[in-house]
């Protein structure tokens, strides 16, 4: 096998698990009720996150030096591009018309939502990056 | 932190002298010109960093943001975390009546507009990566 195919094999269930998810939820949810259905997404959510890490964790291995500083600028200027493109797009009046329309509710309520998301993202966020410096600087000592 | 909390002292008077509308279009403003001088802080701070330093930083870059938009994705799974968010909606926006339904998509609409736009923004930094580097 590969290392190609091994990647693709690896990344597989990524797609697969959701894809078949999203085809039972249905059928899922006439035979075992909403709430039932519920725990089960929240369930399959929690494995493809966390089987995403591993995938991550494993790519990142093999990777040499040039790669992993690339990869290293990426997470911290793309991250930070991305959150301020977001709060960025929430300040056009198109975007909120888009979600106001997308919702079929009052724009502004529609728009604190949002913001309530990204804010407590964005806060999550820098408690972990926080976190994490500390786990890095105590396995160092 | 003085902007903002001067921001919220005066953003009741602000709303009834000018108007909704104005005191929104000013806090977009300053809410990015809270970013931007972050980010212009976290350049400046980082000059100064040695080798060692600088790694951690990356590390913790890395991997905290995925630590923190998964602790951001399981606590959407507590209804507790509903009710809070749906209080603090209901007050904010002055409307009792809004559905929990409605506040559930807009929170995470808010949610994944931010990882997907991180996710691009990653992309996009890794190709400029590339490019500066041949």
């Amino acid at each position: 096998m590969t290392s190609k195919q091994r990647q693709i094999l690896l990344g597989a269930p990524l797609a697969i698990v959701p894809v078949v998810f999203l085809s039972v939820a249905p059928w899922l949810k006439s035979a075992v009720g909403g709430t039932v259905t519920t725990w089960v997404a929240a369930a399959v959510s929690a494995f493809v996150m966390f089987y995403a890490w591993y995938v991550a964790l494993s790519m990142q291995r093999r990777l040499d030096e040039v790669q992993r500083a690339g990869a290293d600028y990426a997470a911290k200027w793309g991250v930070t591009a991305g959150q301020i493109a977001f709060f960025v797009l929430l300040a056009l009046p198109p975007f909120q018309n888009l979600v106001g329309e997308l919702v079929n509710q009052p724009r502004g309520k529609v728009l604190l939502g949002m913001t309530i998301g990204a804010v407590g993202v964005v806060l999550l966020q820098a408690i972990g990056t926080v976190v994490a410096h500390l786990l890095w600087w105590r396995a160092r000592r | 932190m003085i902007v903002p909390a001067l921001f919220l002292t005066v953003a009741p008077w602000l709303k009834t002298a000018i108007g909704g509308g104005m005191t929104s279009l000013i806090a977009a403003g300053l809410a990015m010109s809270v970013m931007a001088y972050s980010l212009y802080l976290s350049f400046r701070a980082q000059h100064c960093l040695d080798e060692v330093q600088l790694a951690g930083g990356q590390f913790a870059a890395r991997w905290g943001m995925g630590i923190g938009a998964v602790a951001f994705a399981m606590l959407s799974m507590l209804p507790p975390f509903w009710d809070f968010a749906a209080a603090l909606l209901r007050d904010a926006a002055d409307d009792s009546g809004a559905s929990r339904r409605i506040i559930i998509l807009a929170v995470m609409f808010g949610f994944g507009g931010v990882v997907i736009l991180q996710t691009i923004g990653m992309f996009v930094a890794k190709l400029m990566w590339w490019r500066a580097r041949r």
